[in-house]
């Protein structure tokens, strides 16, 4: 990962600042609110929206729909990417599953997903489809790296099964596993989305960025879509974050076994 | 350990290539037997099949009731798990071996001390050199508690005097606690410095050409010693008839 430094920083600031300066000067040319309102008229909108009584629920439900359609994909993704990498047959047995996955158009399976089941269940269907190969396709490659003089070493040492998969093969998948779920998370705001706007269930961030659309409210849409952004960037910095606690705890827990045993010595 | 007639060929595209035929020869208990041969004659073959990574075709591999159980073993690479403290590293081939944390704690730490690396303890391997880290293997393989330790060509990929000062740093350890080592290796200085026996082996099929038995006691070997000059260049002339 490459390292921010404050000089960095305020090179993001300075794009983010460019950024908004350019919707401004549009904004202005057009001098059309229904085409791009200004910057400054969709934050309005975005406050006014704040205020609104079921927003938290819009958004939780959006939310709650990403989330469970993350644990299922990271569940079925690296149980079956697990299968998989050990089993050609079972890689074979996925093998067409995974390819209609990846080929069929996100708004086809929105579509179909729509005309199958009530429109709560679609976006979590369609993320599933479309976030379910990223997480496969990386435990599975994961599991064929895995090292083979590490495994033989394992068995020499007669290592149990409990200690061999929290030990050895856990740890060996990890940065599969952290690539996969990072890339699947991104898609799944996405997809959830797409599909809340083109279904409208009752509550969700899709549902009134269409209801605005429909209305003509375009500093409305750009508010949604801003606090759709935010959800997205405020996802990848948790799971940030979520990423740096196993290496803490077994820190910590070291750190602790070595007090216990009177053993001195800096950790690192 | 008596190995006896020991058969093994491995088929690949449709050909068999028989890499043992009919081996046989006898490493003394508690003693150090190093396997010398032309490269690719079938030693690493015979230290799999001996601790069953493998499985032979014909033939036994008969151990002595102080060889049984759990078998060590030091490969050409130190093969530390990446994401483990040199601590964990050592400590984790122990837990199902000695129940006792405490127990666990000092034999580790003993043979951390052994190699000199106490206080690199929580190191991770990757913040140590090639030296030090198959230092942390040799400490996992004396700290597990085997009978029988299998060492192919641990030292190979160093350089001179640090290939002496870990072969004399094995011997010490191997001194305190004795075991049966099988210990491939393809430099007379190192066989000479260790073994009690040297079996030399002939071209693929692996037969047993030479067997020379060395009855010094470690501490007293000298490389100048005219004897081990005289024993390394016999041995050199006997794998260099083979090439």
């Amino acid at each position: 990962m490459i390292r921010s430094t404050w000089a960095t920083r305020l090179v993001v600031l300075l794009s983010i600042l460019i950024l908004l300066v350019l919707w401004h000067v549009g904004a202005v040319i057009l001098d059309a609110n229904v085409i791009l309102p200004t910057p400054t008229k969709a934050i309005h909108a975005l406050v006014e929206l704040v205020g609104t009584s079921p927003f938290s629920l819009h958004i939780g439900t959006t939310v709650l729909r990403a989330l469970e359609s993350f644990a299922i994909i990271s569940l079925s993704g690296i149980l079956l990417g697990i299968l998989a990498g050990s089993s050609i047959y079972i890689h074979a047995l996925l093998r067409p599953f995974l390819a209609i996955c990846k080929a069929v158009p996100v708004m086809s399976v929105i579509l179909l997903a729509f005309i199958w089941f009530s429109s709560g269940t679609v976006p979590l269907f369609s993320a599933f489809l479309m976030g379910f190969p990223v997480m496969f396709v990386q435990v599975e490659s994961g599991v064929r790296s895995i090292s083979k003089k590490l495994d033989e070493m394992v068995r020499m040492y007669a290592l149990t099964k409990k200690e061999r998969i929290f030990h050895f093969i856990l740890p060996s998948l990890a940065p599969s596993i952290a690539t996969g779920a990072r890339s699947s998370l991104a898609m799944v705001w996405k997809v959830v989305i797409a599909a809340e706007v083109l279904t409208v269930p009752r509550y969700g961030v899709g549902s009134r960025m269409q209801m605005a659309q429909v209305n003509l409210e375009t500093a409305e849409v750009l508010a949604w879509t801003l606090i759709a952004v935010v959800l997205t960037v405020a996802g990848d910095v948790l799971f940030d974050a979520a990423l740096r606690l196993p290496p803490w705890i077994s820190r910590q827990r070291h750190r602790k076994i070595i007090a216990s045993l009177g053993m001195d010595g800096e950790l690192r | 350990m008596i190995v006896d007639a020991l058969c093994k060929s491995f088929v690949k595209d449709g050909t068999s290539l028989t890499v043992l035929d009919k081996l046989s020869f006898e490493a003394p208990v508690h003693r150090i037997t190093v396997l010398m041969g032309p490269s690719g004659c079938g030693k690493t073959t015979l230290l799999r099949l001996v601790g069953n990574l493998d499985v032979f075709d014909s033939g036994s591999i008969v151990l002595d009731e102080q060889e049984k159980g759990p078998v060590a073993y030091l490969f050409q690479e130190p093969r530390l798990l990446p994401w483990k403290t040199v601590y964990s590293n050592v400590e984790i081939v122990l837990r199902h071996q000695i129940v006792s944390p405490q127990e666990r704690h000092d034999r580790t730490m003993h043979f951390l001390e052994l190699v000199d690396l106490a206080d690199f303890a929580t190191f991770k391997p990757n913040e140590l050199s090639g030296g030090m880290r198959q230092r942390v293997a040799i400490a996992r393989a004396f700290a597990y508690p085997a009978r029988l330790m299998l060492l192919d060509e641990p030292f190979q990929s160093l350089d001179h005097s640090l290939r002496f000062s870990l072969l004399s740093a094995f011997l010490d350890i191997w001194s305190r606690e004795k075991r049966t080592v099988l210990f491939v290796t393809h430099e007379a200085t190192e066989a000479v410095l260790a073994a009690h026996r040297i079996v030399l082996l002939d071209q693929l099929p692996a037969r047993v050409k030479t067997v020379i038995d060395i009855d010094s006691e470690h501490n007293t070997r000298k490389l100048e010693d005219p004897e081990l000059v005289a024993m390394q260049a016999k041995i050199y002339s006997l794998v260099d008839h083979q090439t």
